[in-house]
């Protein structure tokens, strides 16, 4: 009889749960989708290519609308001849009409409608059943043609898949990993597991929650076997299925980070290891170690050597460490009688006329000498007096 | 040149460390082979800094290969001769270890393999195949021990560092990890990073040795390679042993002090009590030498939890006076010995004691956002699998077992991990929770004695375990 009732309540749930996603298409050309209500655009005429924008002063268009609940994500295709700000515009059903909800995004330069994808479901405002107005703004000055926007949801079982996918998404080693390990995060869309790590903290949710729901559920039977003072061999019974559950999900979970781990040391296989010192990047910090490890004859044939890079970059210490006992000088300190220049990725540094080395401002910093090791364009080891 | 430096780097330390564990444990013989071996290597590669710290505090002398031979090689030559007739007549032999179900051990095989295996490739990518890339290790440990063998002294003033404040952060500091490296290089006549990078591994795999070999003593073969494995799986202590950081250093000190302690509580024979003692006085001494935390930290409430452990043997008739006053002395004068000079030396040279930072001057109040990132960090992150609900669930089930015959354990656990979290919650420490920095690294020195206490209050109830499987496959355990 249980099993039976268990049956239907499955069968029940799967219409639900295989329900397909939503999308709802705004196709701009050579027509209007819908009723547009605009307020401040100097210009918005429709063309055959889509809505033309060209405004002086600031500008909104929106207008009604009925989406998915599952709506989580919107397309925006439109071409513009240079950075274009933006900022999506939606209103809440119930919320005083001037309540309306911003998002910033750029439409990037492009001579032919290049799509861009928002993710507004990130965020807790974002409650598509109750959105009755939608549209965009842009400011004074903007020039962009919006051939489409595309609106689209996942149902259940796409959610569920995204879900699983980005569970099983492993983070990259970084600075932080030897402080703790962000474990799996569920987020539901394609992009937001793209972009899971991209932002810190990351969006998403610890997949734990779920873990320790399962185990909450596990612990049902026990605890039913002890409310009802079923008999020993049945408490046992209920008992195991906890055990198995926690062991279960115990190894799931050891699977799964000892496979992030090992993805970590995969990747320095594939991008230090098995490379010539030539190509070797090495996790957040790219090229340095080769570059460094490939000039540091040079720099060690002085007490003193002068580094330039990315101050935002944590390479200091690094240069710090494989330089001793040569001791680097950073930007800004006395760099006179320093006659070695270690230049890592810095646009604008290069040798003038004279042979003088010049940081990005133009400014000289050494006596006339030469490029001894040339890594990169912008990325070299310069001797004064050579 | 490397290959050669490598083996004497290892062997010539672990001769001496084990002649040393030897002469401690006596000739009544209370520890595994395996055991005494692994607490040999750890003992014995302290002892080569330790050694060559004496000297160059007490005499000036620069750190030469001489300056950190001489301790192991005058260990070997005073002890060696010794130790052929004061050795153990053999090993201690574990109870018997029925065999345990056969899907249970096949299922703990291919984890533990798998474990091994992640560990090994993770371990010899970023130890040996891979430069230095991690903070600690390029401000602290690395070039703190590049730094001494490139001076052939331990300079306190850190290139690029204001001289002042360098001596009272980062070289305050025990030198112990650096000067181990230090040794290695000077084998070498170079730095190399492998080289010096080696004795993480070796560290990880003593602890593993020992956890394996504390649970065996008191449990089975199944039983012990579940803890093993347990420690081994934890993704936070992996990424620690398999870098070149000093908490898993940290983590092997307090477990071989911790779990000695409380194995020379369970004891009921004079002679072998007192052997575990004598060996849990000497890990306890370490602990100064290790990291700050050492001696702020796990100092204090091991030798309080060393105090109740001699009462209660003495109740029971297991120590008398005058063993109790012996025992005493096998904790102090070690201890005077690591912890007597190194204090010394930081309050000649204006050391502060604290995380780079003087402990007195972190203030005191509420601190906000410090219990959310505890939560989340203990439960809701990968570091430490299910480890943290399974601990909690286990002292509120066996909270007997817990406070009676583990308390050494539980006690030792409880006192620093809640004292740790007093800190985070009023003090301006609060940063290392927030920041996930300090709380975490704090919870791996402890990891392996957790998963001993976890693993022993499994245990408990393994008869349990054993009419479960009963009852759901029909089928008796053996175990």
């Amino acid at each position: 009889m249980i099993r039976r009732i268990a049956l239907i309540a499955c069968l029940l749930l799967v219409a639900p749960i295989a329900r397909a996603g939503s999308s709802l298409v705004m196709d701009f050309q050579g027509k209007m989708p819908g009723q547009w209500r605009t307020l401040g655009l100097t210009t918005a005429e429709s063309t055959q290519y889509g809505l033309r924008i060209a405004t002086d002063a600031d500008g909104y268009l929106m207008r009604e609308v009925a989406f998915d609940p599952d709506t989580d994500t919107v397309h925006l295709w439109a071409a513009s001849p240079r950075p274009a700000d933006a900022l999506l515009l939606w209103h809440l059903r119930g919320d005083p009409d001037d309540k309306i909800i911003r998002l910033p995004f750029t439409f990037p330069a492009s001579e032919t409608a290049q799509m861009i994808t928002l993710q507004p479901d990130r965020y807790d405002e974002w409650r598509p059943g109750d959105i009755d107005q939608f549209g965009f703004a842009v400011p004074a000055g903007t020039e962009l043609t919006v051939a489409r926007i595309e609106t689209e949801g996942r149902g259940p079982l796409e959610r569920l898949a995204e879900g699983v996918r980005s569970a099983l998404t492993p983070d990259e080693f970084r600075l932080y990993s030897i402080n703790f390990l962000w474990g799996p995060l569920v987020v539901t869309t394609p992009l937001a597991r793209q972009q899971l790590y991209a932002q810190m903290p990351p969006f998403g949710w610890s997949a734990l929650r779920l873990v320790y729901a399962l185990l909450a559920f596990a612990a049902i039977p026990f605890l039913v076997a002890v409310a009802m003072r079923w008999d020993k061999r049945s408490r046992l019974r209920a008992c195991a299925v906890f055990g198995v559950a926690f062991c279960a999900l115990w190894i799931l979970f050891d699977v799964r980070m000892g496979g992030e781990i090992a993805s970590y040391a995969a990747a320095d296989w594939k991008q230090y290891v098995s490379q010539p010192p030539q190509t070797q990047q090495l996790r957040s910090h790219g090229s340095l170690y080769g570059v460094l490890f490939a000039a540091m004859p040079l720099l060690q044939e002085d007490e003193r050597f002068a580094a330039f890079f990315d101050v935002q970059q944590p390479f200091e210490g690094v240069i710090r460490y494989y330089a001793y006992p040569s001791i680097p000088l950073w930007p800004g300190e006395d760099l006179s009688g320093v006659r070695t220049f270690f230049v890592f990725d810095r646009p604008g540094f290069g040798v003038d006329a004279e042979g003088r080395l010049h940081d990005a401002s133009g400014t000289v910093l050494s006596a006339p000498g030469k490029i001894l090791l040339q890594f990169a364009p912008h990325t070299f080891v310069f001797r004064a007096g050579a | 040149m490397t290959a050669l430096a490598f083996l004497l780097g290892f062997l010539v330390p672990a001769l001496a460390g084990w002649l040393i564990v030897t002469r401690t444990e006596g000739r009544t013989a209370v520890l595994l082979r395996a055991e005494r071996i692994a607490l040999g290597l750890l003992f014995g590669l302290d002892l080569v800094a330790l050694g060559a710290f004496w000297i160059t505090f007490a005499t000036g002398s620069p750190l030469t290969l001489s300056t950190f031979l001489f301790a192991p090689a005058a260990t070997i030559l005073i002890l060696g001769a010794r130790a052929w007739t004061h050795r153990p007549s053999r090993s201690a032999e574990p109870p018997p270890s029925p065999r345990p179900p056969r899907l249970a051990a096949f299922l703990l095989a291919v984890l533990s393999a798998l474990a091994m295996a992640k560990i090994l490739f993770a371990g010899v990518t970023f130890l040996f195949l891979t430069p230095t890339y991690l903070d600690d290790t390029l401000d602290n440990w690395n070039l703190r021990g590049k730094v001494y063998f490139v001076d052939q002294a331990m300079t306190l003033a850190l290139p690029k560092e204001d001289p002042v404040e360098s001596v009272r952060s980062i070289s305050s500091y025990p030198p112990m990890v650096p000067l181990i490296k230090a040794w290695l290089a000077s084998l070498a006549g170079e730095w190399n990073e492998p080289l010096i990078n080696a004795p993480h591994l070796a560290w990880f795999g003593i602890v593993l040795v020992l956890l394996y070999c504390s649970l065996r003593r008191a449990t089975t073969i199944g039983w012990a390679a579940l803890g093993t494995y347990a420690l081994a799986a934890l993704p936070l202590y992996v990424m620690h042993g398999t870098n070149p950081y000093a908490d898993v250093f940290v983590s092997v000190h307090v477990f071989a002090a911790i779990s000695l302690l409380y194995h020379a509580g369970r004891q009921s024979d004079t002679v072998r009590a007192h052997a575990f003692l004598r060996l849990a006085g000497l890990a306890g001494a370490l602990l100064p030498f290790t990291k700050n935390e050492g001696l702020l930290v796990f100092l204090p409430p091991l030798l309080l939890l060393a105090g109740w452990t001699l009462w209660r043997l003495s109740v029971r008739k297991i120590l008398t006076r005058a063993d109790l006053l012996r025992t005493l002395l096998w904790f102090a004068l070690p201890l005077l010995a690591v912890a007597g000079p190194w204090l010394a030396f930081k309050w000649m040279n204006g050391m502060t004691f604290g995380n780079a930072k003087p402990f007195t001057s972190l203030g005191f109040g509420w601190q906000q956002g410090v219990v959310i990132a505890i939560v989340i960090n203990t439960f809701f992150e990968g570091n430490w699998l299910l480890l943290f609900p399974l601990l909690f669930a286990l002292l509120a089930l066996r909270w007997r077992a817990a406070f009676t015959r583990h308390l050494a354990l539980t006690a030792y656990f409880a006192v620093i991990y809640f004292g740790q979290i007093f800190l985070y919650l009023f003090t301006g420490l609060a940063v290392e929770a927030r920041m996930q920095t300090g709380y975490a690294r704090g919870l791996v020195q402890l990891a392996p004695t957790i998963v001993l206490l976890a693993t022993m209050l499994l245990w408990e109830g393994r008869e349990t375990f054993a009419d479960m499987w009963t009852a759901m496959t029909g089928r008796k355990a053996s175990e």
